[in-house]
C-alpha cells in the first residue's frame, strides 16, 4: 500500500511533465504540418514555431465578444479543459502514471468529441450563417463518426480483453502480440480517420469560418484546444500502433530515466511518422464536403477489416 | 372533490421516503407476509406489496410525481399514480390491469386498443401458468404481446421522421409511461415467466429495440418543436431500454449472470439518469413556453442571454440526455457497449456479426441523440431572438425552476455517483440475474456482482469507468485554465456585433434579422442529408422498391378478389371437398 502511494506521488511530476510536453508540442505539430503542406505545394510557409507565437499574442490581446454570446468565455475554457483532461488520460512516454486507471477508449474519444462540440457551439453562439454552417458541419461529422468508435473499441476489447487504454497498452507491451498487432494497427488507423478533423482538405478554411467571431484569449484557448486534440488523437493512435515504445513502470515504481528517454524518442518518432501521414492525406485526398462521407466509409472499412483480420488470425494463424 | 396540490406532493414525498427506506433497509421488503396470509388484508398486502424488483421504478415514479406537480397537463398526476400502483404490484393480473389503465391516460388513438389487447394477452399467458405449467408455446409467444404493450406505453414507433400528427409532445405522463414500460419488460420477460425465454428471443428483442431507438433518434433530430425533440429522445432511450432487456434475457437464457446483471443495472440507471434529465428538460421547456411562446425551432432563439438560469438548466439537462461524457447518459451507453462486448458468441467471424451490428447501431443512436441535443440547445439558446414574444421573455424565478433543478440534481448525482443508485437497487439487479435475492440479502452473491460506490464495471470485466474521477479531472483542468487566465492578466472582453461578412443591415421590416443570414434548425438535417445522400436514395431505389411493393399488393388484392369470387360461386363443392379430404386424413392418421 505504502509503495503504491509512494509510486503515485513519484508519478505526479512525470504526469505534469507529460502534460507540459504535450501542450508545448501541440501547436508546433500543427505548425509543422502546415509548413510541410505549404512547402510541398510550392508556397512559402511560416516557421512551425510561429503558431505558438500567434496563440500567445492572441492570449495577450483584448477579446471581442458578440453581444448575447457572453457564455463564449466559459465555453472556450471548458473546451480547453476537456482537451487537457483527454491529454492527461493518453500516455505519451510512459505507462502507469497516476490517473491511468481512469483512461478508457470510449471516455477519451468522448472527451475529444467534447472539444469538437465546444468549437461548434462557440461558433453557433452569434447565430450568423457562415460560422453556423461550419459549426453544423463539424457537429454532423462528430455525430457520424460516433458509429465507428464502438467498432474500434470492440476490436480492442476482443483482441486484448480490456478497453482501458493503460491496460490495453500494457497487455500489448507485455504479451506475445504477433496475431494482434495487425488488427490493432487497423483499428488505430480507423480511430485516426474518424477522429482527426484536420487531415482533410478545406479543414483550415472551415476552422477559419468556425472561429471568425471569436477573438482574444477565447480564440487562443480554442486554437490551443484544437491543436491538443490533434496531438492526443495522434498519440493515442501511435500508442496502439507501436506500444513497445512506451516506458513501463518497474513494479510499483516509475520507469527508469533511460527508459523514459527511450520512450520520449519513440513518441517523437511516432508523432513524426503520423505527421507525415497527415501531410500526405492533406496533399493527396479529398475535399471536406466529400470527405465526410468518404471518411466515414474509410474509418468503418478499417474497423471492420480489423475485426476480420483478428478472426482470420485466430482461425488460420 | 379536488385534492390540493400540496397533499398530492406530500403523498409522493412519503412514497419516495418509504421507497428509500426500503432500499436502504432491505429487510423491510422481505417481511414474511405469507405466514399470516389467512386474513384478507394480509393477503392483499402480499399481492400488492413493493418487492425488490419494483423498487427502482417506484422510486423514479415517486420522484417524477413529486417534481411534476407544476406540469401543464392535468392528467399527469393520475397517470403517474396509476403507473406507480401498477409498478408496485407483484402480481401479473393486477399489473396488467394497472398498466392497461395508464395507457389511455398518456396516449390516444388506435394504438390504445392494440396495447390493451396485447396487455390482456400477455397477462393471460402469464396468469394461468404462473407455476411450472408455463412452458412451451406460452413462452414462445409471450414476448410478442409484451413488446407491443411496452412499445405503446413508451411511445415507441418505427417512423424515423417526426410529424406534428404522429408524435405527441413529451410531458411528465410520457416519462411515467417510459418507466412503466421498462418495468413491464423486466417483469413480464425476465421475472414472471416460469421458464426461461430463449436466447434467440433475447437477440430479437434487442434488435427490435435498437431499430426503435434509431427511429426515435431520427424523430428527435427532425422534430419541429422542443417538446417533440424531447419525445423523440425519450423514445430513443426507450429503444435502448428494450435492447438492454434483450441482453438480460440472453444473459439468463445462456446462464451468464454477470451479463444479465450488467444489463439490469444499466436498465435501472437509465430512468434515474437520462429519464430524470429528460424530465428536467420537459419542466424547463414548459416554463420557457409560458414566457417565450411555443418553442417552434424555426422561430425561437437567443434564450441563453434572455433567460440565463433557465437556459443553463436546459443545457445541462440536454447534456445528460444526449449522452455527453462523463454524465449519466454516457454511462448508460458505456455500459451498453461493454454488455454487447460480453455477449456470448459462436466461434468465428460469423458469430461476431450480430454484436458488431448492434455496436454500430448503438453508435448511430448516440450520434443521433448528440445531434438532436445540439440542434435543440443551439437553436433555442444561441443566436438571436426571432419573435417579439421571444425577445421580451424574462427569466424564470428560482422558485419556478426548483422542480427542474431537483430533477437535474438527481440526474447529476446519479451521473457522478452511479454506484450509490446501483447500491440502492442492488437487490433488483441480483433478482434479474438470478443471483439470489434471498434473506439475508446478498448472502449468496459473489463479490464481483456487488456494486462499487465510485465506479461502473463492465459486464465482461473488460473495463471500469470512474465518472467521479473524470469529473474531478475535468474540474482540475478547468481550474488550471482559470488560474492561468487570471495569472496572464487577460483583459475583459469588449462586446461587439457579429461579423456578417459585409452584408448590408437587415431592412426595417425584418427586426430580427434576415433569416437567410442565420443558422436555423433545418441546416442540421439538411447537412446530414447532403452528406449521406438519404433523399437521393429515397428518390431512387427506395422509391422503386415501394412502387414494386405496391404493384405486388395490387396483384395480390386482385388474386384475393378472384379467390373470394370462386369460393362464393363453388362454396358447396368446396365444403364437400374439404369434408372428403378431412375424412381421408383422419382415416390415414388413425
Amino acid at each position: 500500500m505504502m509503495r503504491e502511494v509512494l509510486a503515485w506521488f513519484l508519478g505526479l511530476p512525470l504526469l505534469g511533465l507529460h502534460v507540459v510536453l504535450m501542450v508545448a508540442v501541440a501547436p508546433v505539430v500543427r505548425g509543422l504540418v502546415d509548413w510541410c503542406v505549404a512547402g510541398l505545394a510550392g508556397r512559402g510557409a511560416p516557421s512551425p514555431v510561429m503558431r505558438w507565437r500567434w496563440v500567445l499574442a492572441l492570449a495577450r490581446r483584448r477579446g471581442l465578444r458578440t453581444a448575447g454570446a457572453s457564455a463564449t468565455g466559459l465555453l472556450a475554457g471548458a473546451t480547453l479543459a476537456a482537451a487537457l483532461a483527454a491529454c492527461c488520460l493518453v500516455p505519451s512516454v510512459a505507462l502507469g502514471l497516476p490517473g491511468a486507471g481512469l483512461s478508457d477508449l470510449l471516455v477519451v474519444a468522448g472527451l475529444l468529441g467534447l472539444v469538437r462540440l465546444g468549437l461548434a457551439v462557440t461558433a453557433l453562439g452569434p447565430g450568423v450563417a457562415r460560422a453556423g454552417r461550419a459549426a453544423i458541419s463539424v457537429a454532423t461529422g462528430l455525430a457520424m463518426m460516433q458509429t465507428v468508435m464502438p467498432v474500434v473499441i470492440a476490436v480492442a476489447g476482443l483482441a486484448t480483453g480490456v478497453t482501458g487504454i493503460d491496460g490495453l497498452l500494457a497487455r500489448m507491451h507485455d504479451a506475445d502480440v504477433a496475431g494482434l498487432q495487425t488488427p490493432l494497427v487497423l483499428a488505430a488507423v480507423a480511430l485516426l480517420i474518424a477522429g482527426l478533423d484536420d487531415a482533410w482538405g478545406g479543414a483550415e478554411a472551415q476552422a477559419a469560418d468556425l472561429l471568425a467571431n471569436v477573438a482574444g484569449p477565447d480564440r487562443a484557448a480554442l486554437e490551443l484546444a484544437r491543436d491538443l486534440a490533434v496531438l492526443v488523437w495522434m498519440t493515442l493512435a501511435g500508442d496502439m500502433i507501436w506500444p513497445g515504445g512506451l516506458a513501463m513502470a518497474e513494479g510499483a515504481m516509475p520507469p527508469a530515466p533511460t527508459a523514459l528517454l527511450a520512450g520520449l524518442g519513440a513518441w517523437v518518432l511516432r508523432t513524426a511518422v503520423l505527421c507525415a501521414g497527415l501531410v500526405a492525406a492533406r496533399l493527396v485526398v479529398l475535399s471536406l464536403d466529400r470527405g465526410l462521407r468518404a471518411r466515414l466509409g474509410l474509418a468503418m472499412l478499417f474497423g471492420v477489416l480489423a475485426v476480420v483480420v483478428l478472426f482470420a488470425g485466430r482461425e488460420f494463424g | 372533490m379536488p385534492v390540493p396540490a400540496a397533499a398530492i406532493r406530500a403523498g409522493w414525498a412519503l412514497a419516495l421516503v418509504l421507497g428509500l427506506a426500503m432500499a436502504c433497509l432491505p429487510a423491510l421488503v422481505y417481511v414474511p407476509l405469507q405466514s399470516s396470509g389467512r386474513s384478507m388484508p394480509a393477503a392483499l398486502l402480499a399481492v400488492v406489496r413493493v418487492d425488490a424488483l419494483s423498487l427502482p421504478f417506484v422510486l423514479v415514479i415517486s420522484a417524477v410525481g413529486l417534481a411534476s406537480g407544476t406540469a401543464e397537463r392535468p392528467l399527469a398526476p393520475s397517470a403517474l399514480a396509476g403507473a406507480a400502483l401498477a409498478a408496485t404490484t407483484g402480481h401479473p393480473v393486477l399489473f396488467g390491469v394497472g398498466a392497461a389503465t395508464v395507457l389511455p391516460m398518456i396516449h390516444a388513438g388506435r394504438g390504445v386498443a392494440w396495447g390493451v389487447l396485447a396487455g390482456a394477452v400477455a397477462t393471460a399467458l402469464l396468469a394461468d401458468g404462473g407455476g411450472a405449467a408455463m412452458g412451451g408455446w406460452r413462452l414462445a409467444i409471450l414476448p410478442a404481446p409484451v413488446l407491443l404493450f411496452a412499445a405503446l406505453l413508451m411511445g415507441l414507433s418505427p417512423r424515423p421522421l417526426s410529424g406534428a400528427r404522429r408524435v405527441r409532445p413529451a410531458g411528465a405522463g410520457e416519462l411515467a409511461g417510459f418507466v412503466l414500460g421498462c418495468c413491464l419488460l423486466v417483469r413480464m420477460l425476465v421475472d414472471w415467466p416460469a421458464g426461461r425465454i430463449g436466447a434467440s428471443w433475447g437477440m430479437g428483442i434487442g434488435g427490435i429495440g435498437l431499430l426503435l431507438a434509431m427511429a426515435g433518434g431520427g424523430r428527435a433530430l427532425t422534430a419541429r418543436d422542443a417538446p417533440r425533440v424531447l419525445a423523440g429522445m425519450l423514445a430513443a432511450w426507450g429503444g435502448v431500454a428494450m435492447l438492454l432487456v434483450g441482453l438480460a434475457v440472453v444473459g439468463r437464457a445462456d446462464d451468464l449472470p454477470l451479463l444479465a446483471l450488467g444489463a439490469a443495472r444499466t436498465l435501472f440507471l437509465l430512468p434515474a439518469g437520462a429519464g430524470m434529465a429528460v424530465l428536467a428538460a420537459i419542466l424547463v421547456t414548459s416554463g420557457i413556453t409560458r414566457e417565450a411562446g411555443p418553442l417552434v425551432l424555426a422561430r425561437v432563439g437567443g434564450l441563453a442571454a434572455l433567460m440565463p438560469r433557465a437556459g443553463a438548466t436546459l443545457a445541462l439537462a440536454l447534456a445528460i440526455a444526449c449522452a455527453l461524457p462523463p454524465l449519466a447518459g454516457f454511462a448508460v451507453l458505456w455500459l451498453l457497449v461493454q454488455s454487447l462486448l460480453a455477449l456470448p458468441r459462436a466461434d468465428g467471424l460469423a458469430g461476431e456479426i450480430p454484436s458488431l451490428l448492434a455496436l454500430c447501431g448503438g453508435g448511430i443512436v448516440s450520434g443521433l441523440l448528440l445531434l438532436a441535443g445540439v440542434r435543440m440547445g443551439a437553436i433555442l439558446l444561441l443566436g438571436r431572438p426571432r419573435t417579439p414574444r421571444c425577445a421580451a421573455a424574462a427569466d424564470l424565478s428560482p422558485a419556478r425552476l426548483g422542480a427542474a433543478l431537483s430533477c437535474l440534481g438527481v440526474a447529476g448525482a446519479v451521473s457522478v455517483l452511479p454506484g450509490l443508485w446501483l447500491w440502492l437497487t442492488r437487490a433488483a439487479g441480483w433478482q434479474v440475474a438470478a443471483l439470489g435475492g434471498a434473506v439475508p440479502l446478498g448472502a449468496a452473491v459473489p463479490d464481483g456482482a456487488r456494486p462499487s460506490p465510485l465506479s461502473l464495471s463492465a459486464a465482461g470485466g473488460t473495463g471500469t469507468f470512474y465518472p467521479a474521477g473524470i469529473v474531478l479531472l475535468f474540474g482540475l483542468c478547468g481550474g488550471v485554465v482559470l488560474m492561468l487566465s487570471r495569472l496572464g492578466g487577460a483583459l475583459p472582453a469588449r462586446p461587439t456585433v457579429a461579423w456578417t461578412e459585409g452584408a448590408p443591415p437587415s431592412p426595417p421590416w425584418m427586426p430580427f434579422g434576415d433569416p437567410a443570414t442565420q443558422a436555423g434548425p433545418g441546416l442540421f438535417v439538411g447537412r446530414l442529408d447532403a452528406v449521406l445522400g438519404l433523399t437521393r436514395l429515397l428518390r431512387g431505389p427506395v422509391r422503386g422498391l415501394l412502387r414494386a411493393v405496391r404493384w405486388v399488393g395490387r396483384r395480390a388484392a386482385e388474386l384475393d378478389d378472384r379467390a373470394a369470387a370462386l369460393t362464393a360461386r363453388h362454396a358447396m363443392a368446396l365444403v364437400l371437398a374439404w369434408i372428403v379430404v378431412a375424412s381421408l386424413i383422419r382415416m390415414w392418421a388413425g
